[in-house]
């Protein structure tokens, strides 16, 4: 396996990582702009750069389950031109991953019917849960 | 320049209607129970229709008054906003109109959070007040909205 660079973060007491180039920047935020007649998982939207305006979604409601935590951070990730944000509740550092690291499959309660977990990362300290953003909005 | 609009409040929603497409606003005296309304004006067989209770009649015609935000009521200190678009009126409670405004700055809303509301919404001013958001009046025109 080549190395990869994951950041990780956490939300609803769920450890997750993702490869850092997918993740365009965290913002910090103090509240979230509703929208009238919202769904979940859809929580809000916010006002960003480039006169864009950023959704912001529940990470675990679209993985299939509810979640109402709030937190303060919001990753975004998707395009340049259509970005998309997930609040989270804390960041973990960034690491390195390669052969001798351990990733078994994924057997935990969230939904994943677009390949969006790749599995488990198996750590010192714990477990974190491999996420494949870009793959979230396919299902 | 952009175009004027007038800036209501629904709720802590702040939500903006294009100045050329409103009617008339009006004030809750102008509400009429479905009970008082002339013979003929509610259609047979529409439960849209019968399940409004509370009417205006604006510019030669009668229209019920729906919330644009469902659970929203009316109370003595709502208003009543009537658009229209190509011909057709649309009669929706608000809790205060703020003022007629044009805005500066406005945004798209996001095409991937449009699945996830029933609110038909075009796009985003950034408001000295907040964020306001743009009814796209074509779509709400041809939403059945809650009462």
């Amino acid at each position: 396996m080549p190395e990869r660079r994951l950041i990780s973060f956490t939300v609803g007491g769920f450890r997750f990582a993702a490869p850092i180039e997918a993740v365009r920047e965290v913002v910090n935020i103090t509240s979230i702009v509703a929208v009238p007649g919202a769904r979940r998982p859809l929580e809000g939207i916010l006002p960003y750069r480039d006169n864009l305006v950023l959704p912001v979604f529940s990470l675990l409601d679209l993985l299939g389950a509810r979640h109402d935590e709030p937190g303060n951070l919001v990753v975004v990730t998707g395009p340049k031109d259509d970005p998309v944000g997930f609040r989270v509740q804390g960041m973990g550092g960034v690491m390195v991953i390669g052969d001798k690291d351990e990733i078994v499959p994924y057997e935990g309660g969230l939904r994943s019917p677009g390949e969006e977990i790749k599995g488990v990362l198996k750590k010192t300290g714990g477990e974190l849960i491999l996420l494949e953003m870009d793959r979230l909005f396919e299902h | 320049m952009a175009d004027r609009v007038v800036i209501v409040r629904i709720g802590t929603h702040l939500v903006s209607v294009p100045f050329g497409q409103i009617d008339e606003i009006l004030g809750t005296d102008r509400i009429n129970s479905i009970e008082d309304l002339p013979e003929g004006v509610v259609q047979e067989g529409s439960s849209s229709q019968a399940s409004s209770r509370h009417w205006v009649y604006s510019r030669g015609t009668w229209l019920p008054v729906k919330a644009l935000i469902p659970g929203t009521g009316v109370s003595s200190s709502s208003q009543i906003v009537v658009a229209r678009w190509e011909g057709t009126g649309k009669a929706f409670v608000v809790d205060q109109v703020l003022g007629i405004e044009t805005p500066g700055k406005t945004a798209p809303f996001p095409e991937r959070a449009r699945p996830f509301t029933d609110i038909p919404i075009a796009g985003i001013h950034f408001w000295k007040k907040g964020i306001v958001l743009e009814l796209d009046l074509s779509r709400l025109i041809s939403l059945d909205l809650g009462n």
